[in-house]
């Protein structure tokens, strides 16, 4: 049995707060992803997910329990194989507005992250290719382009350009459709999907959209209060979730079906 | 990194800041080739004492005899040198300091902002006249003196945006790039912290300027240059019977701080992170 | 107010441009909406489709100076609106139209509690009110604790904010409630809570509702009848269910396909190429060209009017329904 390639084991995270009881954000949370696979961690605003996925990206410590990758803690590893470690681990955030320095153009800001792997060529037409893996065509017209001048979902899309750039082994996307147009969001599953299959790159996707995580993960982790409350394979658990608050969220997305059919299945 | 190309259109909009960049740009030459026009020691006597304005004078003689006008374009130097090097001085200053407080936080946080406090709660002028009268006059320590009662404000302004960037998501998404702490402060969040704190920076040259001024009318700025605070301090005396001695360094002082005044808040609301983008 | 036969609200070929600094955005291009008495009417439609404009102009709420009516009418009760003064829509508004929006953080003023906001909604309309007691009313309507009116903004939750929000939108009585994406900013279980509350509140009030928002499955459960915008146009109409399963407008049935997130037997999700419609231009033909599978010749030259689709006041603006054409 192959070790994950993400494995958080029982991380807790305790934010203290002026004038206020300390907030327990994530409570022993335990989660993993196999190489190629697609997590899909679901919760609303408050279940602390947003914080587990930071605790991932090394962005914030953990009180307690360890992240592994590939088998090793990344609290054991020194410095310069903790930047290596970092490249294999990329992020994608929920605000495409505040996603990327405004001062950096678009080259400037693919530059950056190419910069970081040894030997990577950060050459014009190779970034260039990058960007047209993102489907953002032809290339060369948004090197010079500054990310406000780019449209939500674009904005988007260069976010995944700048994630593969240093060709991680997981994709880490806290919210990555909610801020976009209905028709956007198929469009960057779609890419994430292609992006997948091509790199065989593994996603983290954290969500408060149960609709989301049905279309595009093969296992769902349900948070609430800092907790994991369920997990599983995403058809078995939509089809008979056996946590009350899975069957609450569950319930809530099917109201808010567009049409047809009422039942939640795959 | 390129600055943001709407700040030139932006400025070229806004009225009042044209008039004020124009009328800046207007005693910086005057500053550079004045002297050049009005060659030999402004100082020298040159003709009879407490003449009207008019004819060879255009703005009078002072008590000694010197060229009113001769005096206003050698003070200009004066003016523009104290003003402009203490705010540099006092901007740079403010700006590590802040940013440093804001970025690192907790206790390094708190002491800078003490000792902020304590430099912004002292009576400024008291201090600056006793610093100066204690060290002796010169205009270095003048520049100095207003340097070091200036920077908490720029230090307030800058830790403030700091904080304010430093939340933002970008700043993680080059943490996770692998990039160290102090690059991601300089080069990440400064560059998009310094926009108000540009704009405070010219206030403070218009601040640096009445400052030198009030301490030339006391007499404590360096003796051996013009200022035209100086002017002012004769024409206190004779200020009904020769009243060209107190109206024109005056109005050089008022005109020149309103000028930088305006352009400091034209600079301030282009530079304002939460205007709306073009 | 004239007689009850008028609809609440009606807006008829509404075009609004905003300039800024000599940028002009046409927001609304040809958009006709009408509102009945007792009705829930949605409007579907994604970012630049026009759909907040509209709701803002239909309360004299375009930013002064920078938004602007120029052409089409706006009548609100049988009363042509469409050219008041700010005066004039200040003793307009509230009685028969109020309006929520999207963020109630950022409505709700964080300085005052709850129970002045109210208040001050309820005294705006109705100067000799007891304000204490229909506060209390209204916060029992919206099925909040009466304890929640000494409380201030931030010390409640999102979904509790909303219905504040609600509270003083309904404070002055109105005939029609206009939501511009009420639940964005919620949790999935919160949006059904308050969604049930606006179905429960518009049969007690006999209350019309006109519902904003991109969420198609929203409007499903809300709404008789529903527009879907693009473009500044309204380029499809009628009851919810013909719109949503007998679409006619390609648009609407890639919206459609696209919301529901289900792959395709190739795997791959339905999608709508292309990216919004750019809303500097002003569109004499149909703005859904350049992304339609279906576009022929007359789509680039005119802009097709309200053809008759499959259903009872079903229409949709697409030129296939004149050529009888079925699309594959």
């Amino acid at each position: 049995m192959t070790a994950p390639l993400l494995d958080i084991r029982g991380v807790t995270k305790t934010f203290r707060r002026h004038g206020a009881a300390p907030l327990r954000a994530v409570d022993d949370a335990s989660l993993h992803i196999d190489a190629g696979e697609c997590v899909a961690l679901v919760g609303e605003s408050g279940s602390g997910k947003s914080t587990l996925a930071r605790i991932a990206l090394q962005l914030v410590t953990p009180d307690s329990g360890e992240v592994l990758l590939e088998g090793t803690s990344l609290a054991t590893l020194d410095a310069s194989a903790l930047r290596a470690a970092r490249l294999a681990m990329q992020p994608v955030f929920q605000d495409p507005a505040a996603a990327f320095n405004p001062r950096r153009s678009v080259r400037a800001i693919l530059r950056q992250a190419l910069a970081r792997l040894p030997g990577a060529d950060a050459s014009d037409p190779r970034l260039e290719t990058l960007l047209e893996r993102v489907e953002l065509r032809p290339g060369v017209d948004y090197l010079d382009r500054y990310p406000h001048e780019l449209s939500g979902g674009q904005r988007q899309r260069l976010a995944l350009a700048r994630a593969i750039a240093t060709r991680p082994k997981v994709i880490i996307a806290d919210e990555p459709l909610s801020g976009a147009d209905v028709s956007i969001r198929a469009q960057l599953l779609n890419l994430m999907g292609d992006l997948q299959r091509e790199s065989g790159v593994a996603y983290l996707l954290v969500t408060h959209d149960m609709l989301v995580a049905r279309a595009f993960s093969h296992r769902v982790s349900v948070m609430y209060q800092g907790r994991i409350v369920e997990e599983g394979p995403t058809d078995v658990v939509l089809a008979a979730p056996r946590n009350a608050y899975t069957r609450k969220l569950i319930a809530a997305v099917q109201s808010l079906e567009p049409v047809g059919d009422v039942a939640i299945t795959t | 990194m390129r600055p943001r190309r709407g700040v030139v259109q932006g400025l070229l909009r806004n009225g009042a800041g044209v008039a004020s960049a124009l009328f800046i740009a207007f005693l910086v030459l005057v500053a550079l080739f004045g002297p050049v026009i009005y060659s030999g020691d402004p100082l020298a006597i040159s003709d009879s004492p407490m003449l009207h304005p008019g004819g060879s004078h255009l703005l009078g003689t002072d008590d000694l005899g010197r060229d009113v006008l001769a005096e206003l374009v050698y003070g200009v130097r004066v003016s523009l040198f104290v003003g402009c090097v203490a705010a540099f001085a006092a901007t740079v200053m403010g700006t590590l300091v802040g940013a440093i407080a804001g970025y690192a936080g907790g206790w390094v946080d708190t002491t800078i902002m003490r000792i902020a406090e304590f430099f912004q709660v002292m009576p400024t002028f008291i201090l600056a006249v006793v610093i100066v009268a204690l060290l002796g006059p010169g205009l270095l320590r003048v520049v100095a003196v207003i340097a070091l009662l200036s920077w908490p404000q720029t230090a307030r302004i800058a830790r403030g945006e700091v904080l304010r960037v430093s939340q933002l998501d970008f700043v993680n998404g080059v943490r996770c790039l692998g990039v160290p702490e102090w690059r991601i402060l300089f080069r990440e969040i400064m560059p998009n912290a310094i926009g108000p704190v540009l704009a405070l920076g010219t206030l403070i040259v218009g601040y640096a300027i009445l400052l030198e001024a009030s301490l030339s009318f006391l007499g404590l700025s360096s003796p051996d240059v013009v200022s035209w605070g100086r002017i002012l301090s004769v024409g206190q005396r004779f200020l009904f019977s020769a009243w060209w001695l107190s109206v024109f360094p005056g109005l050089a002082i008022f005109a020149t701080v309103l000028a930088f005044n305006l352009l400091g808040d034209a600079l301030g609301d282009l530079l304002n992170p939460r205007r709306a983008r073009t | 107010m004239s007689d009850s036969a008028d609809p609440i609200l009606e807006m008829q070929a509404l075009c609004v441009t905003y300039d800024t600094h000599g940028r002009v955005v046409h927001a609304l291009q040809d958009a006709s909406v009408t509102v009945s008495a007792g009705e829930a009417v949605g409007i579907a439609g994604e970012s630049g489709s026009g759909k907040s404009t509209l709701a803002r102009a239909a309360l004299g709420l375009l930013p002064e100076r920078v938004g602007r009516i120029t052409a089409g009418r706006v009548s609100i009760a049988g009363v042509d609106v469409t050219r008041y003064t700010p005066r004039q829509w200040e003793r307009l508004r509230g009685r028969p139209l109020a309006i929520v929006f999207q963020d109630p953080l950022s409505f709700l003023n964080p300085v005052m509690r709850v129970e002045a906001q109210i208040g001050e909604s309820v005294r705006r309309h109705d100067p000799r009110a007891d304000a204490h007691a229909r506060c209390v009313e209204l916060l029992e309507l919206v099925k909040l604790d009466a304890s929640v009116a000494r409380r201030y903004p931030h010390e409640l939750s999102g979904g509790m904010r909303q219905r504040v929000m609600l509270a003083i939108a309904l404070g002055c009585r109105p005939r029609l409630l206009i939501a511009d994406e009420p639940t964005t900013a919620l949790d999935a279980t919160t949006q059904t809570e308050i969604l049930a509350l606006l179905r429960s509140l518009r049969e007690s009030l006999d209350m019309s509702l006109l519902v904003i928002s991109h969420d198609l499955g929203l409007l499903r459960w809300n709404c008789d009848r529903v527009y879907v915008m693009y473009a500044g146009h309204t380029v499809e109409h009628g009851r919810t269910e013909d719109v949503l399963q007998r679409s006619a407008h390609p648009y609407t049935r890639g919206l459609v396909e696209a919301s529901r997130m289900r792959r395709r037997a190739d795997g791959r999700f339905a999608t709508i190429g292309g990216d919004v419609p750019d809303l500097r231009q002003r569109y004499h033909f149909c703005p859904f060209v350049a992304r339609c599978a279906h576009a022929f010749a007359t789509c680039r030259e005119a802009m097709p009017p309200a053809l008759p689709a499959d259903g009872a006041d079903h229409t949709a603006r697409c030129w296939l329904l004149q050529s009888q054409t079925v699309p594959a």
